[in-house]
């Protein structure tokens, strides 16, 4: 089955949830009781259990044998933030230069996706000048940004993060259906062809 | 700079007060568990120190609030915690528990800029309490009479590990800001040298004056542009407001 869009997701279909509770038991877990308390599917939490075990987030106290399920116990606690971990334990680095990008758009007070690409990258993890225009576009499209200078043939457009506008830690996420998500507000931010997301 | 933070090129890491302010943090993280994790950087306006914290919270994944005039203790605790994603407790006591768990859980450092803005303060208390909490590697950035204004907190001035002071911009800095922001131009190394000269080693005048010869040479036609060429046209350089600076 295709993955479904993000947006159509409910709020607690998500792997953010799995970790909240978790991390809210404080004892053993077995994959029933976390499908039951967050109605995802088993090969979703499955998936996202045994990557937990293989970076050593979690531990398995009791191995599946006869009638009693595995169990699961949290062994390392990292915080609010769910591990990003691939089925096999390592980090999933996917997304870290939009992070990086929205992170940074509330540090600089008035930028251009040149400055914004300059103070976004790190030796990890470098932001290119497109990577920083398409962000910039539609989080602009979505309102999140403001346009303090249009561009002219011989400098770039500038921008401004509205200040009530940062929802959250999270970077809004852009679709491929062309509408942006923000995984704070958990709301679709703005759909290419209907009016812009300024004010809501 | 630092040994162990590979500069980019063509990116802020380039910069050496980057790679200062670096170091300082990475000295903060590694240090023994006795001894404490608060640093200092400090600078006058300009420095690229905010550019620096900027870098900092990306590659060490670090948490970073902008301390404002108007805060209270209590802001201070909500911006901490929206930063978190949490959403904040009842009373400040809850949310300093909040705050200390987070911090201490996941282990990321903490930094503090335009810490000017609450030093004169209780403030100052809240964020020790943070510290003293969750014992986080914990950066403080402000100008340069931030290390002074701390003395009155002995007991935040006491737990300072390291003091760094933000470095004004060198000819190096200079090349790697014109290499980044005059892309489509070439600014020969005569014209470098002078705007780094007259720009005082300060980052925000370097990049503005830079942009300033980008433009102009482009509106000239041309694609490198030298000291003789660009004359004795004005460039910024903070002592007083520049009228007509386009003008020929």
């Amino acid at each position: 089955m295709s993955r479904k869009p993000v947006n159509k997701l409910r709020t607690d279909e998500s792997r953010d949830a799995i970790w909240a509770l978790i991390r809210e038991v404080k004892g053993e877990l077995t994959l029933r009781s976390i499908q039951q308390e967050t109605h995802l599917g088993r090969d979703t939490v499955n998936t996202y259990l045994t990557g937990l075990v293989n970076a050593g987030y979690l531990k398995v106290t009791h191995a599946n044998g006869g009638f009693t399920p595995t169990l699961y116990l949290l062994v390392r606690d990292i915080g609010v933030d769910a591990p990003r971990v691939r089925k096999d334990g390592t980090e999933v680095t996917q997304g870290q230069g939009r992070l990086q990008m929205w992170n940074t758009i509330r540090v600089l007070r008035d930028f251009s996706s040149r400055d914004l690409a300059f103070n976004a990258s790190t030796d990890l993890c470098k932001v290119t000048e497109s990577d920083a225009k398409h962000y910039v576009y539609y989080l602009h499209a979505a309102g999140y940004l403001v346009r303090t200078r249009i561009s002219s043939p011989t400098a770039q457009a500038r921008y401004r993060l509205v200040g009530l506008k940062w929802t959250g830690p999270k970077p809004p996420q852009i679709q491929r259906v062309r509408q942006v998500y923000d995984p704070n507000t958990k709301q679709v931010a703005w759909t290419e062809g209907v009016d812009a997301g300024g004010d809501e | 700079m630092s040994q162990n933070v590979p500069a980019v090129k063509g990116a802020v890491a380039a910069l050496g007060n980057v790679g200062l302010a670096a170091t300082s943090m990475e000295r903060l993280i590694n240090a023994p568990s006795h001894l404490p994790r608060i640093g200092v950087f400090y600078g006058r306006a300009g420095l690229g120190k905010t550019s620096a914290a900027c870098f900092l919270m990306n590659r060490y994944n670090a948490y970073r609030i902008e301390c404002k005039s108007v805060w209270t203790r209590k802001t201070v605790f909500v911006e901490i915690l929206k930063l978190m994603g949490i959403p904040p407790a009842a009373t400040m006591p809850e949310m300093l528990d909040q705050v200390c768990a987070q911090l201490q859980l996941s282990r990321r450092p903490l930094i503090i800029d335009e810490m000017d803005h609450v030093v004169a303060k209780k403030s100052v208390e809240v964020i020790r309490d943070i510290y003293d909490g969750s014992q986080c590697a914990l950066m403080l950035i402000g100008e340069e009479n931030l290390p002074t204004a701390l003395e009155k907190w002995e007991r935040v001035h006491s737990r300072v590990l390291d003091w760094t002071p933000a470095q004004a911009l060198d000819l190096y800095d200079a090349e790697t800001l014109a290499d980044f922001y005059c892309q489509r131009v070439t600014v020969e190394h005569d014209l470098l040298t002078h705007i780094h000269g007259q720009s005082g080693g300060s980052a925000r005048r370097i990049c503005t004056n830079l942009e300033l010869v980008q433009e102009e040479a482009l509106k000239l036609g041309l694609s490198s542009i030298d000291l003789t060429t660009w004359g004795n046209r004005p460039l910024y350089t903070g002592a007083a407001p520049v009228r007509d600076r386009r003008s020929k």
